[in-house]
């Protein structure tokens, strides 16, 4: 904690995200701490509503954070930040549903294009909630819109994150929004 | 639903309008089609609906243990220290889980104690108190939701009123289920007020208000609180104070043997029934012997009630109005009781402990409070290895669930079909009794 009370990390939030990697990189802790404070939230909410369960969210978003430590010499600033942490956390949650289908003999299976989370599916009696809305879309729909809403990104870094073209996002996000005013607005579970 | 081609040539443009994804120039073209064009306009009216229930759903930045974990993540080192986390954490949880019970195996006479393990042992460190703190955690929570009442009321936590006597009481079998005291440590006023909330709502005729769909759940969870407080001197709790509940428990039981809901006007069900068995199977810890014989009344019921598979159907045989898995390892649990009082083992019941497993592995493996305890009961009272497994590799699962940051920390999320009663307080509180084995360990 710093004199005034406030966490080292605090401090630095008026930095931008690269001088902030290029501070980490350097050593400064603090500066890391800024990073963290920063995009917590949204790593969160981005597992979080990608179908993880309150738990596994919070071990993805630490694991990503953490791979991003590691990685912190290779950012460069040319590419966008955000870019750079989604892409991680993709690849966090692709290695963790991989580990887990290897690991367990049972159950889990590995994610298809519209796979629902029977968790998310149990917690919605009326079936008209987000959380299940969400889950009726299909992997890519729903982590398009699941990055731009909840992860704050831009669709020119959605799209780097994504590695498909800015026009792919637009259509996909307009698809997205389709499904989701025919899930929410209009009761159309059964479409 | 297949994707649908677009209204007009510039819908696509619309979610970025809302989202703001758009360069302001070109935003501002859009908008100016939208307000002349009636299909965007509406399209766009609903969008920004559909925009603002998703950033209804957006969770609040963690707290800050969050930072301090992913900083010691660093410090500690990777990935040799700290591996895929899922894996890691799920793999010491399974230690800690496999240890405890193969500890609690020395007291079972027809376990397989001493033999090899059928099933791989986890590696890893075994951290007996990874358990405790899991347990531990609920148990904090559950102490800081309690109503100054003594009570635990469910409506503030996502149930309904009409269950608090049960919900207290289930709150309570929690307490009385772990390996510490109750009543020493920071949770013995918790369960004194509890305790003295639940002799102050029992009926002269032992009965708990209110007599409606909850009463069989409310009498019989109340009872088995009040039994296993009755072993504790310093309870305030004495035999005749559980006595009368279990005896207007078992008034309520049809000629049949079964129990229904509220009263002897409702059809009997295998739900009901399988909680008054629960409590009538220790009544005598209360000096009243005939409550044994109304437990035994009631699983011969039930035992008409298995379908040629071995499952459990909740009012005749086959009957599945609120899907299989809970009602299927609430008869394990039965079978295997009766079998191991026998001295079987699993014996018959091995076949409907597979049923057991395979709702826990399956597609329908969706959360299910009830049928954990149940199928943990099942599985480690069936003493044998790879039950046991199973047993281990759920408890696992129910862990990780654990709510871990937040004002709900140490809860679980109340998110199965029966929550609508009980609430947080009774995903909880099942949740510690599964981790506990409760239902086995002979205190309940």
């Amino acid at each position: 904690m710093s004199e005034n009370g406030a966490h080292p990390g605090e401090a630095n939030q008026r930095l931008s995200d690269a001088r902030l990697m290029e501070l980490s990189a350097r050593g400064d802790s603090s500066a890391f701490a800024g990073i963290i404070l920063r995009y917590q939230g949204a790593l969160l909410n981005f597992f979080r509503r990608m179908g993880a369960d309150t738990g596994d969210a919070e071990d993805l978003a630490q694991e990503t954070l953490i791979r991003l430590y590691e990685y912190r010499d290779r950012y460069r600033p040319i590419s966008s930040f955000p870019a750079f942490l989604f892409t991680i956390a993709r690849h966090a949650r692709a290695d963790m549903l991989r580990k887990a289908f290897r690991s367990r003999a049972s159950g889990m299976e590995e994610p298809d294009e519209c796979q629902e989370d029977p968790a998310v599916v149990s917690s919605s009696d009326d079936c008209m909630d987000v959380e299940y809305a969400l889950s009726r879309l299909s992997e890519k729909l729903k982590e398009t819109v699941v990055m731009v809403i909840y992860g704050g990104l831009t669709y020119p870094e959605a799209a780097e994150a994504l590695q498909i073209p800015v026009g792919t996002v637009k259509s996909r996000m307009f698809f997205a929004f389709e499904k989701l005013r025919d899930l929410l607005l209009k009761g159309g579970f059964d479409a | 639903m297949r994707n649908r081609e677009p209204v007009c040539m510039h819908a696509p443009d619309l979610p970025a309008l809302i989202c703001g994804g758009i360069e302001p120039a070109r935003a501002a073209e859009i908008r100016r089609h939208a307000e002349a064009c009636p299909s965007c306009a509406a399209s766009l009216a609903d969008y920004g609906k559909v925009f603002g229930l998703l950033q209804s759903a957006r969770l609040d930045a963690p707290d800050g243990r969050f930072l301090q974990e992913v900083m010691a993540g660093i410090a500690e080192g990777r990935p040799s220290e700290r591996r895929s986390l899922a894996v890691s954490l799920g793999a010491a949880a399974a230690a800690c889980f496999l240890a405890l019970i193969l500890s609690a195996a020395a007291f079972d006479s027809g376990s397989s104690q001493g033999a090899k393990p059928a099933f791989p042992v986890p590696s890893g460190p075994t951290d007996y108190s990874r358990e405790d703190e899991t347990v531990g955690r609920a148990l904090d929570w559950l102490a800081s939701a309690q109503d100054p009442s003594g009570c635990w009321k469910p409506a503030m936590h996502g149930g309904r009123d009409q269950y608090a006597p049960g919900v207290t009481g289930l709150v309570l079998l929690a307490y009385f289920g772990s390996e510490r005291n109750p009543f020493e440590g920071p949770h013995a006023g918790t369960v004194t007020r509890g305790l003295r909330y639940l002799k102050s709502m029992t009926g002269h005729d032992g009965g708990f208000q209110p007599k409606g769909p909850a009463l069989v759940y409310n009498q019989a969870l109340a009872a088995m609180s009040l039994t296993a407080a009755s072993r504790f001197p310093e309870s305030g709790v004495d035999a005749s104070d559980a006595m009368r509940p279990l005896k207007f428990l078992a008034s309520l039981q049809s000629e049949s043997g079964g129990f229904g809901e509220d009263s002897l006007t409702s059809q009997p069900n295998s739900s009901a029934s399988t909680w008054a068995v629960l409590a009538l199977s220790g009544s005598g810890r209360t000096g009243w012997t005939e409550g044994a014989e109304s437990a035994r009344k009631a699983i011969a019921w039930m035992k008409g009630m298995f379908d040629d598979e071995g499952r459990l159907g909740y009012r005749v045989s086959g009957d599945y109005p609120f899907g299989r898995a809970a009602l299927t390892a609430a008869g394990a649990m039965h079978l295997a009781g009766v079998e191991r009082a026998r001295g079987h083992g699993a014996g018959g019941g091995a076949s409907v402990m597979d049923k057991v497993m395979a709702d826990l592995a399956g597609k329908e493996a969706v959360p299910d409070f009830c049928q954990w305890v149940f199928a943990v009961s099942a599985l480690e009272a069936a003493g044998i290895d790879r039950f046991r497994a199973a047993s281990v590799s759920l408890k696992t699962r129910i862990a990780s669930m654990q709510v871990k940051h937040g004002p709900q920390s140490g809860s679980w999320d109340p998110s199965d079909r029966w929550a609508a009663a009980g609430g947080r307080i009774y995903s909880t509180a099942m949740a510690a009794l599964a981790l506990e084995t409760a239902l086995l360990r002979g205190k309940l």
